[in-house]
């Protein structure tokens, strides 16, 4: 568990911290892997992959259910025997050091294209690796608090900011339904349900969760909003630029901000604002990663102090984003790394677990919430 | 309260007690070394009794004991009077005592005590000791009175309506201007001494069945455990049992007004009235109490809530107006219209400095002239302001030193940041803002949102007693009913509770029928009985 007793989190902000933690990066890129995988038939492939999300996340919740108080490291060594448990555990923060890694380069990238032309890679990324620093040092309840903040800021903002796009609205984009072959569907799927790549937070965080009982209800919220908001999203993009253009934009997201103009508002180009939103929930994604890459390392080499292992890995995620040349490596890099280790801890492990939950009845954890 | 009598316990310890014995003039003589030096205590020996053959002395400060009631109340009863009184107990020594209590001494509070450690606290914190002779105690007579200043209306935290007494600086005085605001029985007001020398009284004020008892027992564990020689200001109080000294952030509201904390203690809070001065600590503070003006309460709900919501904006906008002009100038310009845009280049076009320059001499200017503003006395202090505000920025504008958009963007910011009720609030903010523009010249628009979200963290991450901060926008305490005192004040006929985060006890405020009351009887033509 955590180093200091500020270690409880309720299941309301167990929601917004998984929320903030799945919407980050990817929605920028979202539109145009929805419209590339399925075409008009994006907002079906979308609800097939939310679909898919749930059910890893209600897995997930069971186990959390299950076991309720259980740290991750503790769950995988019940589960499967101390010395495998410690490597998926040690694993898993490997998996999220790349994963923070990978958020600062793109991050890094969309910064440097869309807002600060002239100022150098390696200073956004680090600056914004410090403030994570910051945040992962103070624990998961100020990680909670600050999730319980941005979320309800960040969804006010881009509501208003869609507004001034409604009246452009063309829903005979996103007609006629039904129309990509099967096969296609299917194998388009994997790459929007790694769009909700956080959920696998679920595990790690649900040792926090003092109301353990409706860990579910939280699971449901999480994939419920995001959904809506990716399906908001990508339809607002599909019926701005229509179907081809989507395919052919880096971040449609972005690029539809890009075209608003508030009628006789007093700023011109709000993508700087939509811009500075992403900020907040890139943000939220990257500490709440760093926080968990943090409390795995801590918990697999058994230390007690989780603070201090957060400066540490600043540097090894730094470099590590500074590897690629380009965003068009990181992206490739990220589509195979989030198929495979994604697929391994979304969800091979959680579904194993529960399975083994099943064989494990007796021993059931002692420890209370 | 066992609580209290280990800390009097505490405080005492240290020095040895010093019995009084029946030695008449030992007992003085002990004074007498103690307060050497000390011109301003008066001993005053004088005979009693028919046959004048019963010593007596009286030892007071003078200027804190009151001399009226001695000479009237006390001199003259024993002086005089039992002079002329003939004695009817026969042998007086025995019972003298209970004679004088009883019989000679008019005033209001009486004390024995037998220790001239006590006997000196006592006189210095302006009561008079009567010392007999052959008897081994003293009395102690409540004479303390000095010169203050009277309750006038507070120079700080004006309202249009509302009451405008203010605290002074003698803390009776002060909770009296509270309890007459709670005649409650439930209502207490715990007295202690902290400082080593200056023994300085401070009061803890709470609503028994109200207060949040975790809250209450943090103030009481955080005061006790001060060990300091003086506390000259409750701001002394305030940094010492704060919880995160590196916050720039005021942990704890401080008042000058009775009804500020009078509506405190009644949201279940705790105050701290602290001896010589008028500032009253309430604590625990968040984000939102801070924000709140007693008069919100006062006037009717739409005119409140909305003036409320102009202060929360106003708040944000001392904090990051200065560094949105240096983002959009120097990074994003292409954000402004293309009007806009030229006219702002036109107007910065024979500035010589960076927009960070401009903003930073504009602002550092404009805290030099606040400053300079609250030493001077009242008429010049406004000339100050018409000097620096009027004359200054026109010539600076004139000599193309700054451009007029930024003189604009810096007046503007200053009235913002001079609306917030509270005084420590926006002395932070002035403080954040320096930092913001830095690194809005150093990143931009991201430069703005990373100190954004540093902040954030720093105010998710601070706790006022054990109360997030951010209260009741996080926590797992604060329930949608805490909304209603926001961003809006709810009409008071739908504030029925008192605030959820802070855990009080007895949490109805209003009667939930009420409301069905009121209407039933508005009906009839507003005739309300």
């Amino acid at each position: 568990m955590g180093s200091r007793n500020n270690d409880v989190i309720l299941s309301s902000q167990f929601a917004a911290i998984l929320s903030v933690t799945i919407i980050g990066v990817g929605i920028l890129s979202l539109p145009r892997l929805v419209v590339e995988g399925a075409g008009p038939d994006n907002w079906i492939l979308l609800l097939a992959a939310s679909g898919a999300a749930l059910f890893v996340g209600l897995v997930m919740a069971f186990v959390v259910k299950k076991f309720p108080g259980k740290t991750y490291l503790e769950l995988t060594q019940t589960m499967f025997g101390k010395p495998i448990g410690t490597l998926i555990t040690l694993g898993f923060s490997f998996y999220l050091v790349i994963f923070c890694a990978a958020e600062v380069r793109i991050f890094g990238e969309v910064t440097k294209q869309y807002l600060l032309f002239n100022t150098p890679l390696e200073v956004l990324s680090v600056t914004l690796l410090v403030l994570a620093v910051y945040l992962a040092r103070s624990g998961i309840e100020t990680i909670a608090r600050m999730a319980e903040v941005i979320f309800p800021i960040a969804t006010v903002i881009a509501i208003l900011m869609v507004l001034p796009v409604l009246p452009e609205l063309d829903v005979s984009y996103i007609l006629p339904i039904i129309r990509t072959p099967f096969m296609d569907f299917v194998k388009a799927v994997p790459t929007i349900f790694f769009s909700y790549l956080g959920i696998e937070f679920i595990l790690l965080y649900g040792s926090f969760v003092k109301d353990t009982k409706k860990v579910h209800k939280s699971v449901l919220l999480t994939v419920g909003l995001v959904t809506w908001f990716y399906l908001s999203v990508t339809w607002l993009t599909v019926s701005r630029f229509g179907l081809i253009e989507t395919t052919h934009i880096t971040w449609p997201a972005l690029e539809l901000f890009k075209t608003v103009d508030i009628p006789g508002a007093f700023l011109e180009n709000i993508e700087a604002f939509i811009m500075a939103i992403w900020i907040f929930s890139v943000f939220m994604t990257l500490a709440v990663a760093y926080f968990g890459a943090s409390l795995t390392l801590s918990q697999a080499i058994k230390s007690k102090e989780q603070n201090y292992l957060v400066l540490p890995l600043l540097p090894i995620i730094y470099f590590v984003a500074m590897i690629p040349d380009n965003i068009a490596q990181v992206t490739e890099f990220m589509d195979l790394y989030a198929f495979y280790m994604g697929t391994l801890y979304i969800t091979i492990i959680p579904v194993a677990l529960l399975i083994m939950s099943f064989f494990k009845k007796d021993k059931r954890g002692k420890k209370s919430a | 309260m066992g609580f209290f009598d280990k800390l009097f316990e505490k405080n005492e310890n240290p020095i040895p007690k010093i019995p009084i014995v029946k030695d008449f003039q030992n007992n003085l003589d002990q004074i007498k070394e103690i307060l050497k030096d000390g011109d301003d205590i008066i001993y005053r020996e004088f005979m009693v009794g028919q046959e004048q053959d019963m010593k007596f002395g009286l030892v007071y400060a003078e200027g804190l004991a009151d001399k009226n009631l001695l000479n009237e109340h006390i001199l003259q009863n024993l002086m005089v009077l039992c002079r002329t009184a003939p004695m009817e107990v026969p042998d007086l020594r025995d019972k003298i005592y209970e004679t004088i209590k009883n019989g000679s001494v008019a005033v209001t509070d009486l004390k024995e005590i037998d220790d001239i450690q006590v006997a000196i606290d006592m006189i210095l914190s302006g009561e008079s000791i009567l010392l007999l002779n052959h008897w081994d105690k003293a009395l102690v007579i409540a004479t303390k009175g000095w010169p203050m200043r009277g309750v006038n209306a507070p120079d700080t935290e004006k309202v249009i309506r509302g009451p405008s007494d203010g605290f002074n600086e003698t803390l009776r005085v002060n909770t009296a201007l509270v309890r007459r605001r709670i005649r409650d029985p439930k209502f207490k007001i715990k007295q202690m001494q902290v400082g080593q020398r200056s023994k300085t009284d401070i009061a803890i004020l709470y609503i028994e069945d109200i207060v949040n008892k975790d809250i209450l027992k943090m103030v009481k564990e955080r005061i006790d455990a001060i060990d300091i020689d003086a506390i000259m200001e409750s701001g002394y109080i305030e940094q010492l049992i704060q919880d995160s000294w590196r916050s720039p952030f005021p942990q704890m509201q401080h008042t000058q007004r009775p009804d500020t904390v009078a509506a405190a203690l009644y949201e279940g809070r705790v105050a701290v009235i602290v001896d010589n001065t008028p500032f009253v600590l309430i604590m625990p503070a968040t984000v939102v109490t801070l924000i709140q003006s007693p008069e919100d309460y006062y006037e009717r709900p739409f005119i409140a809530s909305a003036i409320r919501m102009l202060r929360f904006a106003a708040l944000i906008l001392s904090l990051i107006m200065p560094s949105l002009y240096i983002a959009i100038t120097s990074y994003h310009p292409g954000m402004l219209p293309t009007d806009l845009a030229m006219y702002v280049a036109g107007s910065r076009a024979n500035v010589p400095f960076p927009a960070f320059i401009e903003a930073f001499i504009m602002e550092a200017a404009l805290e030099l002239l606040r400053e300079a503003g609250i030493r001077l006395p009242g008429p010049i202090g406004s000339t100050i302001g018409i000097v620096g505000g009027l004359v200054l920025g026109q010539a600076a504008v004139e000599a193309g030193i700054v451009s007029p958009l930024m003189v604009i963007v810096v007046a503007l910011t200053a009235i913002a940041g001079y609306s917030s009720p509270s005084y420590s609030l926006a002395i932070s903010y002035r403080l954040l803002r320096f930092v913001m523009m830095a690194f809005a010249a150093f990143l931009g628009l991201y430069g703005v949102i990373w100190v954004i979200i540093a902040i954030l963290i720093h105010l998710c991450n601070l706790k006022s007693f054990g109360v997030p901060y951010l209260s009741p926008f996080v926590g797992s305490a604060a329930t949608p009913q805490d909304f209603k005192d926001v961003f809006i004040r709810a009409p008071l006929r739908y504030m029925k509770n008192r605030p959820q985060y802070l855990h009080a006890g007895d949490s109805q405020r209003l009667a939930y029928d009420t409301q069905e009351i009121l209407t039933e009887e508005g009906d009839g033509n507003g005739k309300q009985k």
